[in-house]
């Protein structure tokens, strides 16, 4: 209290919402030497009338027939065994390597592999990656290959039936846990105060890969990655967009877009886009003049609890994160019950299940237009990371001089690609429902119908998005 | 509906709206007011020291358009901006200045751009340099590690 005491009496009242802003506002990335301008106006009002424009053209000359619910895959190559085994090695090196740099290198975030490694190359470099090339983090996924090598020594071992088998993964848990995991990474990035600190980040990864683990010795290592890893579910489902598949050791090719559709929606699916739509909406809040006015009321109803200044702003933060999250499921729910009112009624669950795919698109364009210059920009760090990934001097690929080009894209070209991610995953999703529609109400007429409400929502996620990323929210 | 027309729809959809983003960006780039022309000579209203703050344009400015505005200034007080973090506007392709007073003697790092000066009592440190990368870049004072303004440099 008395910290607040001197600033109020230094510079006023005023002075003191700012600097309680200032430290949270500022640092939402604090890896971030240069955050984005917001989009000018008239690209907002042009992006808005793409978007309009594109859904009501759509409606009108989208096919009438099914096309993306059974696609055909052809297998074009094959891969040799060993390359999963070094794959999985690589990981597992890759994880060690960031554990160690944050425990043992220096603790300024931006000299330390750690923070860069794990918000801009796993957390939006690694979707990029899956949307051109599919599931390549299943491949280097250090749990899992753990968990593999451990099975195939515990077997080697214990020999045949020697091992009892893993629990039947519970169906109504469903994707929760990795709706959950990836609830609390959001907290950890956006709300959290020590967010950017190399050793408590290497903690929360051991934490994180030991739940894993437990994960994959209770319900096996296929089933629990693909529905209880929060990042395997969230990586694979953008690698659904992907035209690339591999299965059976082997490489397929699909139609874009086309493993969207197979999305099983079990419990937790809608949950876990509501999550990444709703985390994405509320980074991009925070940079805002709404955010911005709304928080020092929170942050001081909070510091009247009895929090210190720091758990107060998480605590605001926390609250502004869950209502985002609610807002999105709340605005989808609202789609699914115009929806219900087309055709013979079906049960808002089914339907909700039923279109829910058609979100995937939009999460990632969420992601790329609030991240594509983390990546540009901060993704360049590695170059001296690696060389250099406990920030004390070494040079091991010769790399370690290397700086962060500032000038590769300018805010015009950051902009377009905010814009035009935004609209392609609009898009996206919309021709993921209209195909859908057209299987649940066999006639155009009907599917059609029930689109206009799917239509609405998906306008109304792209128009916040752009608004989020514009002068109007950012002033 | 045949495909012919489907085709043509979207044909029409796409060109009206490439005609509409180039309409719309025109007339925002008619509306932008014009670029200052760096035009005073930086040297002169640096008090005390000059060696903490002076920097020789790079090149002559061109005494064409009316004096540029007055150079912004940054107060510093007890590692806090006086009046919160300020915003320093700036067209791509202008020369970025703006001074630093400061009540302590520490360092403000300019993030993008790189640029590191040491501010301190009884000075006005000037910042000068070229608006060549556009984006909003934190100004940092380095011991407190604290956000002082938010440069903004816009295409």
């Amino acid at each position: 209290m008395s910290r607040r005491c001197r600033i109020a009496a230094a510079a006023g009242g005023a002075l003191l919402a700012a600097a309680l802003l200032t430290p949270a506002g500022a640092s939402a990335h604090g890896l971030v030497g240069r955050q984005d301008l917001p989009i000018p106006r008239w690209l907002f009002a042009w992006g808005a009338a793409v978007v309009l424009v594109a859904s009501f053209v759509a409606l009108g000359t989208l096919w009438a027939k099914p096309r993306l619910q059974a696609v055909r895959e052809r297998r074009v190559a094959g891969l040799p065994r060993a390359l999963e085994v070094v794959l999985g090695l690589l990981g597992i090196a890759a994880f060690a390597a960031v554990v160690y740099a944050g425990f043992a290198g220096t603790q300024t975030p931006t000299a330390n592999l750690a923070p860069t490694a794990i918000y801009v190359v796993l957390w939006v470099g690694v979707p990029v990656l899956s949307l051109l090339f599919g599931d390549v983090f299943r491949a280097v996924n250090p749990w899992r290959a753990v968990a593999r090598g451990v099975g195939w020594a515990a077997k080697r071992v214990a020999g045949r039936g020697g091992l009892p088998e893993p629990l039947p993964y519970p169906e109504r848990l469903g994707r929760w846990p990795a709706a959950l995991g990836l609830l609390a990474f959001a907290w950890v990035e956006l709300v959290w105060a020590q967010r950017d600190d190399p050793s408590s980040l290497a903690v929360l990864a051991l934490v994180y890969a030991a739940v894993q683990l437990l994960g994959m010795a209770l319900y096996g290592v296929e089933p629990w990655t693909r529905r209880g890893d929060a990042f395997s579910a969230y990586f694979s489902l953008v690698a659904r967009m992907s035209p690339l598949r591999w299965q059976r050791r082997g490489m397929w090719v699909r139609p874009v877009l086309g493993g969207v559709p197979s999305l099983s929606p079990v419990p937790g699916t809608v949950a876990l886009l509501c999550v990444l739509i709703g985390t994405t909406s509320f980074d991009g809040l925070t940079q805002g003049t709404l955010w911005n006015d709304v928080a020092p009321d929170l942050q001081a109803f909070f510091g009247d609890l009895g929090l210190n200044q720091d758990r107060a702003i998480e605590a605001a933060f926390t609250v502004g994160m869950l209502v985002c999250v609610l807002g999105v499921a709340a605005l989808y729910r609202l789609g699914v019950e115009g929806v219900r009112t087309v055709g013979a009624g079906r049960p808002a669950r089914e339907l909700a299940g039923a279109f829910v795919h058609s979100l995937v698109p939009i999460a990632l364009a969420y992601a790329v237009a609030h991240y594509f210059s983390l990546l540009v920009y901060q993704g360049q760090a590695m170059a001296y990371l690696a060389s250099d990934p406990l920030g004390e001097g070494s040079d091991l690929f010769g790399t370690a001089s290397a700086t962060i080009d500032y000038g590769v894209i300018g805010a015009n070209g950051i902009w377009y690609v905010q814009v035009g991610a935004l609209i392609l995953g609009h898009v996206a999703g919309l021709v993921l429902a209209h195909d859908r529609a057209l299987v649940l109400y066999g006639e155009a007429r009907d599917a059609t119908r029930s689109q206009l409400w799917m239509l609405a929502v998906m306008i109304g996620f792209t128009s916040l998005g752009l608004w989020l990323l514009s002068a109007s929210a950012q002033a | 509906m045949s495909q012919r027309a489907r085709i043509a729809i979207i044909v029409i959809a796409a060109v009206g709206l490439v005609i509409a983003f180039f309409a719309a960006r025109g007339s925002e780039d008619a509306d932008d007011p014009p670029v200052g022309q760096g035009a005073t000579t930086p040297a002169q209203t640096s008090t005390g020291r000059p060696e903490g703050g002076t920097e020789a344009p790079a090149e002559a400015p061109a005494r064409t358009t009316p004096p540029a505005p007055e150079i912004p200034v940054v107060r510093v007080r007890a590692g806090k901006p006086v009046g919160g973090v300020q915003r320093l506007d700036f067209e791509e392709g202008e020369r970025v200045r703006f001074r630093v007073r400061a009540d302590a003697a520490d360092e403000v790092h300019v993030h993008g751009y790189d640029v590191t000066k040491p501010v301190g009592p009884g000075r006005a440190t000037l910042f000068s340099f070229d608006g060549e990368l556009t984006g909003r870049f934190e100004v940092e004072l380095h011991g407190v590690g604290a956000e002082i303004a938010s440069l903004r440099v816009s295409p």
